[in-house]
């Protein structure tokens, strides 16, 4: 009977059966050698996948200008703006109008931001590093080992045909992302914040949308300036802050949070507003930012630790022997936490 | 131009055709004026009538006339049996659904019977065992979710009081200030550039709104 089966191709079907069944079972290096290149292969691509999707998308943003309405929602509620959008392939310029809440106009040219509040008649003008960052992140912060990215098909959204993106953490210490970018050129037009069970933490999108609509640079930097023209008695505050580094400071991270890297730090926030923390401590994985703030504790004010949800913004006070902690970020409450735990006064 | 006669029942032609439901909407429709006496419900079979009163169904739907609907199609049917039970013998083998004759031709017991008391009492016999081993087993997970549940009431009171009015949600401008420093200096994204300037810009925080009012 075994000569038969020997001669028949059933031996030799059943016989690579069975060597593959123990070759999984006992995971044989040079199998699992494969699968690794495998795995990093696969991961290779979608890493190429997940920085050149974002890389469409932030050029669309420099060479379309629109005009459209803005909406955000969160467990707090919803918030809309009027959004004018004008770019030239190397500056953009964005003027964002509220229509809830005190009327305010923020105007934005590359990175300097300059909000005026009409009630109160003040400008702040801040520069925000942060919007100059872009090239140097898609690098730097190895967003690839942190997510990959699904294509979901294509949608509408306001009005145009949107393809579905789902960027999804390859843990849990950070949210996952559902962008729909318009087809034609690859700008957001709707993205959502998603915890790991899918729930969806907060929304923004376009409800409609004009792209290609003619807004102007020069009415935008013109209006600019009247926002934060002194003479016409507006109240000027010029937010500074100097850069400095944690260790510099007397802080370290004894042993970092998988996937995030410290990004620079600032202290002598001066707001021009309420108290001024001592420090500012960032931190990024390329889409998710920590901020680690510390202050003196002063039992007056500092009385209860504890946390709060924003949106995807969570929030974690806690006493640090003589110092107060406060950790901000668009992540799960136990990443916060873990920073928290990890954070130590060296002198 | 169609004419009823493919629907009527004495024709050739299977009632079940597409033809037989186009003809048969088209005339109910008023599309077809010619024939239209030729369909006589008395004389169809089941599956016309039936699909008959569908298409009433469909057209008082369209018209906005559900509750009339209703009425309508059950008079019809109510109508439709009356009219079966005068005309079929109650022994003749007719064209009945084969549900129904199943209905009529199962045995039927008091509810007061001892067979429906013994079935009655097994199924709580059955039922008790269940649960409690069902309790039996669920135990220990119930104690670690009240454990759980305890751990975050206790978290829940280390919250801090949201409002969830408007846009002044944070009742510590402390924090509203620190969550506004946040934004400002640390926000470090890739997505930053194309969304989230404007998700920030347009959810301005407490402070934003009423800085050094």
């Amino acid at each position: 009977v075994i000569a038969v089966l020997q001669t028949s191709g059933l031996f030799r079907r059943i016989s690579s059966l069975l060597i593959g069944a123990l070759l999984a079972l006992t995971g044989t290096p040079a199998l699992a050698g494969t699968a690794a290149s495998d795995t990093q292969a696969s991961r290779d691509a979608t890493a190429q996948n997940v920085n050149e999707w974002l890389r469409r998308m932030h050029e669309a943003g420099r060479k379309r200008t629109y005009l459209g309405t803005y909406v955000v929602s969160n467990n707090l509620g919803i918030s809309s703006a009027r959004i004018w959008h004008a770019c030239d392939g190397v500056q953009t310029m964005e003027r964002v109008e509220a229509l809830t809440g005190a009327p305010r106009s923020t105007i934005r040219h590359n990175d300097q931001v300059v909000t005026y509040l009409a009630d109160s008649k003040t400008a702040v003008v801040e520069k925000r590093e942060s919007l100059g960052q872009f090239p140097s992140l898609l690098g730097s912060a190895g967003i690839p080992e942190n997510y990959s990215a699904k294509l979901r098909g294509e949608e509408r959204v306001a009005g145009q045909d949107a393809q579905r993106l789902d960027i999804v953490p390859r843990d849990n210490l950070r949210y996952g992302y559902r962008v729909w970018a318009d087809k034609a050129s690859g700008l957001v037009l709707k993205l959502q914040t998603v915890d790991a069970n899918g729930g969806v933490l907060e929304e923004s999108a376009f409800s409609e949308i004009q792209l290609d609509a003619p807004v102007k640079m020069e009415n935008l930097s013109r209006l600019m300036r009247a926002n934060s023209d002194e003479s016409r008695g507006i109240k000027v505050i010029k937010t500074q802050a100097q850069k400095t580094t944690a260790a510099a400071e007397g802080w370290v991270i004894k042993n970092p949070v998988s996937g995030f890297k410290a990004m620079r730090c600032y202290k002598g926030l001066n707001a021009g507003q309420l108290r001024e923390p001592s420090m500012q401590w960032v931190f990024s994985d390329g889409l998710a930012s920590v901020s680690i703030f510390v202050e003196s504790f002063d039992r007056s004010r500092h009385t209860q630790e504890g946390g709060a949800r924003m949106g995807a913004t969570q929030t974690w006070m806690r006493r640090m022997e003589s110092y107060w902690v406060t950790l901000v970020g668009e992540v799960p409450l136990p990443t916060l936490k873990a920073f928290a735990v990890e954070l130590e006064r060296k002198h | 131009m169609q004419k009823m006669n493919k629907i009527a029942p004495k024709t050739d032609k299977s009632p079940h055709s597409s033809q037989d439901a186009e003809a048969l909407s088209a005339w109910m429709d008023g599309h077809i004026q010619d024939g239209c006496n030729e369909f006589d419900p008395a004389g169809a079979d089941v599956a016309q009538l039936q699909k008959w009163a569908d298409y009433h169904f469909i057209g008082e739907v369209m018209r906005a006339q559900i509750s009339d609907v209703r009425v309508t199609q059950t008079t019809f049917l109510a109508r439709w049996q009356d009219e079966r039970n005068k005309t079929t013998p109650p022994t003749a083998k007719n064209s009945l659904p084969q549900q129904e004759e199943q209905i009529v031709s199962s045995p039927v017991f008091a509810a007061n019977s001892p067979r429906w008391r013994l079935v009655a009492g097994a199924l709580a016999v059955v039922l008790m065992v269940g649960v409690s081993w069902k309790l039996f087993l669920t135990q220990p997970a119930n104690q670690s979710s009240q454990m759980a549940q305890s751990s975050q009431v206790e978290a829940d009171r280390n919250l801090i009081v949201v409002s969830q009015q408007g846009n002044a949600m944070v009742r510590d401008p402390e924090l509203d200030a620190l969550l506004m420093r946040h934004k400002q200096l640390g926000t470090s994204s890739a997505l930053q550039g194309p969304a989230g300037f404007l998700r920030s810009a347009t959810f301005a925080t407490a402070v934003e709104s009423g800085i050094s009012r």
